[in-house]
């Protein structure tokens, strides 16, 4: 960047930095609005996985077998059913298929693809059919224990915040900062139709980390960089914060690309998601209350 | 001069770890095929081959010869069986010993590639089978250990040799079995074992070391497969085998017997007129006569018999061995305390868990080549990315030594953990490099840039913390080796490899800008 340039976008965002804070209010308006329109009429936040909510799941390996044939019979049978192909995203091959029936038993769902023809025994050589399933009551106090571990780490995160920073607006302003990162991305979750897992919610673990460290270079620049200008101290973070956040972002992306297993996929593409989010709240969020509260200060 | 001292001993001691990891990982080559499994009552086990799977991978035993034949791969291993004789002598040289093995049954070896390092691949990497248990009804906490000990033994007992049993919150248990298939697992793991030997009403002992001392398993001369019908084209075995009651059992079967009716049969046999019937799980499982010499006596030897069933005579063997080992280890183990049921239960494909090992590897190579790639377009200076790129694989290589030198089973979860520690800990490296490399013509010590930059690595270490100790505990247990994997990766990263990486810094700016 010249210098002329640099200066050209200090006096932007000096002047506007208020006005800037639209950008994420927008996103945080955008996710809760179709959070709730999903809520509405699903009666579900998200859609969870066989595995959070009991049922059964099925694996097929390197098969030849007819792929629409299969879901049709299936289709019939369930109503509750997600078939997937289990495939890198960068290539065409193949090397199986998943299915996941909600609320039935794996006796059950072995019977079904029994019907036509698909067991164990019929296989060809090097083909497996594995089948396993989860009890209801027992997914459904998985799935809560683990809401309650991101509860827990929510609450242990901001302590943790408040009595490194000591002061309580810029405390609250990263905190309020980790909420939208994880709104934006569990309506993206929702939009995509993504059925969350348990891997999932460990992401969204993963997303309050990824989503604390640019924040909490912001502030310490904000804060404790007393000898530079405000600019400088925000423009400062926010290189070092880009940095931090664009070398996640490739590393997830190449990962995600090469990856053919589900949870995998799941879990990079939801900290992918909260990334691209947190650009926008911790420099257009974030920043600029840093901006005011510091400035007001002096 | 004392600071600098200090820096130094911070790089000495992450060279010092990476070697030791790399000693711990032994990665490398091995010959022959490695041997995961030795049936027993087999041929192989008579000669006296076994698996320690306590051993780490590598130190574990492989055969690297038959009869002089080298044994390179799997298909030299299964065509030199094939040829072998039944009735006939042959040697085995494996990374131990001899063993010359005389096949006069099954050679009963189960073996598979080498090992190429000394980590562990958990279940999602090898293919088997993972169950979810709970107790039917409440289990006190000092019964519960008890509840896991007597699985894992019946597990083993069963001839599961790679079996992890594991407690979580006391209230669900979780049972991975390598290479095992759900069907063999499903009702081993769920069946209660509760053994009943009852004359009329009274019992007159159960299963465990309170009332049997002594059982005969894999004894060719105290047990066994007695007899085989054909029963019409279905047949029917007998297993039988030999138990040692304890005193106060022998009492009880002295004092039941000892009011007994003597019965004649038309055959001029004389039996007590109540046989002695056995129970597994409430289900009766076999019928004996009591034969009137043991009326009223203090026996201590009983033979225990079950049947044995299947369309061919093989069959029909199998099933009765399989019944037998089955109620031998339920006799030593004794009951679970109470019935576990299964809630969840997962098979693992083995040849998914391979393509998911080949691609984690290819993963992580492209995520360091993409990162590499970004640092040194923002950085420009090869001294700044080379360090960075070498530490973050520094952290890599040193978790997978942690994991290698605990036992740690390597799973799909674990690898997540990488990739989330090194994902924090590439930030931290760009933290100390943008901490150091700014103003560096101000006025700034250079012992305040490191204290700065420190301070926002320690809040984000504290807070990432925070986040994995919930998820040690939660989750059934299920997400314990992610949480830990995390936890150990941070803390080695913010301890020893992002200190020395500072040095380094120091060192190749610093030094630099000073002269």
């Amino acid at each position: 960047m010249s210098e002329e340039k640099k200066s050209k976008f200090e006096d932007y965002f000096t002047k506007n930095h208020k006005k800037l804070m639209l950008v994420p209010l927008l996103i945080l308006v955008f996710s809760i609005l179709v959070l709730s329109i999903n809520f509405a009429s699903s009666g579900e936040i998200v859609k969870r996985s066989v595995e959070l909510r009991g049922g059964a799941t099925a694996t097929i390996t390197k098969t030849d077998l007819d792929f629409n044939q299969i879901e049709s019979h299936l289709r019939d049978s369930y109503e509750d059913i997600t078939i997937r192909k289990i495939k890198t995203p960068s290539s065409n091959i193949v090397e199986g298929l998943t299915i996941e029936v909600g609320g039935t038993t794996e006796s059950e769902l072995k019977a079904t693809l029994d019907e036509i023809n698909i067991n164990s025994e019929n296989l060809e050589e090097g083909v497996e059919l594995t089948i396993g399933d989860t009890s209801s009551e027992f997914s459904e106090g998985f799935y809560k224990s683990l809401i309650k571990v991101i509860l827990i780490a929510f609450v242990l995160m901001s302590l943790a915040v408040f009595i490194a920073f000591r002061s309580i607006i810029p405390s609250i302003a990263v905190i309020s900062s980790v909420i939208i990162d994880l709104l934006f991305t569990l309506a993206m979750v929702s939009l995509l139709n993504i059925n969350l897992s348990a891997g999932g919610i460990v992401a969204f673990l993963l997303v309050i980390g990824y989503s604390l460290d640019t924040d909490i270079v912001l502030t310490n620049s904000f804060l404790k960089k007393k000898s530079l200008s405000l600019y400088s101290r925000y423009r400062e973070a926010m290189t070092t914060g880009l940095t931090m956040t664009v070398t996640t972002l490739v590393a997830l992306t190449a990962a995600y690309f090469v990856s053919s297993n589900e949870i995998w996929q799941q879990m990079f593409l939801i900290i992918i998601f909260a990334l691209i989010a947190d650009v926008f709240v911790t420099y257009l969020f974030n920043a600029p209350i840093l901006w005011m509260h510091v400035s007001k200060k002096k | 001069m004392t600071l600098k001292k200090f820096f130094k001993a911070r790089v000495l001691i992450l060279f010092f770890l990476i070697f030791l990891s790399l000693l711990w990982i032994n990665p490398g080559e091995t010959n022959g095929v490695l041997i995961t499994d030795v049936a027993s009552n087999s041929s192989a086990f008579e000669a006296g081959l076994d698996v320690d799977t306590s051993l780490k991978p590598k130190d574990r035993e492989r055969i690297i010869s038959i009869d002089d034949q080298e044994i390179n791969n799997l298909d030299d291993f299964q065509d030199v069986i094939a040829s072998l004789q039944q009735n006939s002598t042959f040697r085995i040289q494996t990374t131990k010993s001899e063993y010359p093995i005389y096949l006069n049954k099954e050679i009963g070896i189960t073996v598979t590639e080498p090992p190429t390092s000394n980590i562990v691949k958990g279940l999602d990497l090898t293919g088997g089978t993972r169950v979810v248990l709970t107790p039917t009804e409440q289990v006190s906490e000092q019964n519960f250990p008890e509840l896991i000990n007597i699985l894992e033994k019946r597990l083993n007992g069963f001839g599961f040799k790679d079996v992890a049993v594991k407690g979580s919150g006391g209230q669900y248990i979780i049972v991975e079995i390598a290479g095992a298939s759900k069907s063999e697992v499903q009702e081993l793991v769920s069946q209660q074992g509760k053994f009943e030997a009852k004359i009329g009403e009274d019992t007159v002992f159960t299963g465990g070391k309170k009332d049997v001392v002594f059982v005969c398993k894999d004894d060719g001369v105290c047990s066994g497969i007695r007899d085989c019908q054909d029963d019409g084209g279905n047949y029917q075995c007998v297993f039988e085998f030999q138990i040692g009651l304890s005193e106060e059992a022998a009492k009880k079967h002295a004092e039941v017997t000892s009011v007994l009716d003597v019965n004649i049969t038309p055959f001029g046999q004389e039996y007590l007129s109540k046989p002695l019937e056995l129970f597994l799980d409430d289900n009766l499982m076999d019928t004996l006569q009591i034969s009137v010499n043991l009326k009223g006596i203090e026996t201590k030897d009983i033979l225990i018999s079950g049947p044995g069933a299947g369309l061919t005579r093989d069959e029909a063997i199998q099933d009765a061995v399989k019944n037998m080992n089955n109620l031998q280890t339920i006799l030593i183990t004794g009951s679970l305390p109470v019935k576990l049921e299964i809630v969840r239960i997962d098979e693992v494909s083995p040849i998914l868990g391979s393509i998911f090992v080949k691609e984690a590897i290819l993963a992580g190579a492209l995520a360091l080549l993409m990162v590499a790639i970004v640092i040194f377009i923002r950085y420009r200076k090869l001294k700044i990315s080379i360090p960075m790129v070498l530490i973050s694989s520094s952290e890599v290589l040193i978790l997978l030594g942690f994991a290698a030198a605990t036992g740690y089973n390597f799973d799909l979860a674990a690898i997540v953990g990488i990739i989330a520690a090194v994902g924090t800990g590439v930030d931290d490296l760009i933290v100390i490099t943008d901490e150091t490399m700014k103003n560096s013509t101000s006025n700034y010590d250079w012992k305040l840039k490191i204290k700065r930059a420190f301070f926002v690595i320690m809040v984000a270490y504290f807070t990432t913390i925070a986040a994995m100790l919930p998820l040690m505990w939660a989750g059934a247990g299920l997400l314990t080796g992610f949480a830990i994997v995390t936890i150990a990766g941070v803390t080695i990263g913010v301890f020893i490899t992002r200190p020395a990486y500072a040095s380094i810094i120091e060192y190749l700016v610093k030094d630099k800008e000073e002269s």
